[in-house]
């Protein structure tokens, strides 16, 4: 049976990672499936991919000599994205079950575990503008550094939240969040130990709620091609004659 | 079936007689043979479950005459990569559209006359719950009340014209 091996299925914008082959017959050929719906990363023939830039899902798709196939899902993602796969992860959640909070959510109805990342706040403090040579011409590098404070909502009908509420504090140590951070250069902060108790707010509709806050440092980049010189503004002179 | 009506009366009840071997009339009252003449006033009100094996009365081919075809257009809310995704889905159903009359709207605790109220009857295959949005000739509507007679054989909606403007996005 061939398969593909990875360390990580969710990644940032531009981010590089490494697969590797699993059973089959060597030679094996990485692709990526050409869809124009997807973000289209590259992947080189050591298995080397290197995400796009645009946000979604690629289809890493080995081939052995034999014209066996596997497929691997690969999400890219930006970083408040990658901060909650991490905790979808390691808590074993699914999906849904772990989400941007937005006012378009549809009220909780079942008995599941749910976990809301919202913002509470932005921190900027870089922004740099450089310019770097390529072959084509020249690229305008932006980036700028921020630290966002995070609110995290643990909330269910059933007991799980006022039991799971400190899996999160692990998820967000584990080696899997280390790696990547690490990877996709974000770094969450020292996490604080206090969970602020809400279900008494939330009166009987869902039991049990918790809140805690969590720094994350993380950086956003954009690249484009740029001329040397700007185009300059046609210049009009007007003289009195 | 033949009822045999009887002037006499037990108790302050009129008797009732009907054929022999027909013991529970459907008709919402339950009649016995030469028994009591039973109304829904000498039934504790926990006597049996609402359901379709009781005496309740369905309208729904009554109701049914009413309705004609409808096409709603319902969101489905998702979350894809942890964000939520909204994606259209077209309902097709029987239904009637009405709007509320201005005694209901009176009765209303905040009314804006410039939106649309709605009410909707419709067969118990359209299944929406509250705050839910639909599209209905070009415009969005948010569900505000769901009343499920479906044991009756039909539900019942009131929409409000959604002046937040949910659309997809």
């Amino acid at each position: 049976m061939i398969e593909i091996l990875y360390t990580t299925k969710a990644v940032g914008l531009g981010i590089q990672t490494q697969f590797s082959p699993a059973g089959g017959a060597a030679p094996y050929t990485f692709s990526v499936d050409p869809s124009p719906t997807n973000p289209q990363g590259t992947i080189n023939s050591q298995g080397l991919y290197t995400a796009s830039r645009k946000t979604g899902t690629d289809r890493i798709i080995l081939t052995d000599s034999l014209n066996a196939t596997a497929e691997l899902f690969v999400s890219v993602l930006p970083t408040l994205e990658l901060f909650c796969d991490v905790i979808r992860t390691e808590m074993g959640l699914d999906p849904d079950q772990v989400y941007i909070y937005n006012q378009k959510i549809s009220p909780i109805v079942d008995s599941r575990l749910y976990i809301a990342v919202g913002i509470n706040s932005d921190k900027y403090f870089g922004n740099t503008n450089k310019f770097e040579p390529t072959i084509a011409g020249m690229d305008e590098v932006q980036t700028v550094n921020c630290m966002s404070n995070l609110s995290l909502d643990i909330v269910s009908r059933n007991d799980d939240a006022r039991n799971r509420r400190s899996e999160i504090v692990l998820a967000l140590n584990s080696k899997y969040s280390q790696n990547q951070q690490e990877l996709n250069s974000f770094n969450i902060g020292k996490i604080p130990g206090v969970f602020t108790n809400l279900s008494k707010e939330e009166g009987a509709a869902i039991p049990f709620r918790f809140n805690i806050n969590v720094n994350v440092q993380y950086f956003e980049k954009k690249v484009r091609p740029v001329a040397y010189f700007d185009v300059f503004q046609g210049l009009e002179i007007e003289i009195n004659k | 079936m033949i009822i045999f009506y009887n002037t006499r009366k037990k108790n302050g009840v009129p008797i009732v007689s009907v054929d022999p071997g027909i013991e529970n009339v459907k008709m919402g009252v339950k009649y016995y043979v030469n028994g009591i003449l039973k109304t829904g006033s000498y039934s504790p009100l926990a006597a049996a479950p609402m359901g379709p094996l009781n005496n309740l009365p369905n309208l729904g081919g009554a109701i049914c005459d009413w309705f004609q075809p409808l096409v709603f257009t319902t969101i489905l809310k998702k979350i894809v990569n942890f964000k939520t995704v909204e994606m259209p889905t077209t309902i097709n159903f029987s239904g009637m559209v009405q709007p509320l009359s201005l005694e209901q709207l009176a009765n209303l605790p905040n009314v804006n006359y410039s939106w649309s109220y709605f009410m909707v009857h419709s067969c118990p295959k359209l299944q929406l719950k509250n705050d839910d949005i639909v599209g209905y000739r070009s415009k969005k509507y948010r569900i505000k009340s769901r009343n499920d007679y479906s044991d009756y054989g039909y539900m019942e909606y009131h929409m409000i014209l959604d002046y937040t403007r949910s659309d997809p996005t």
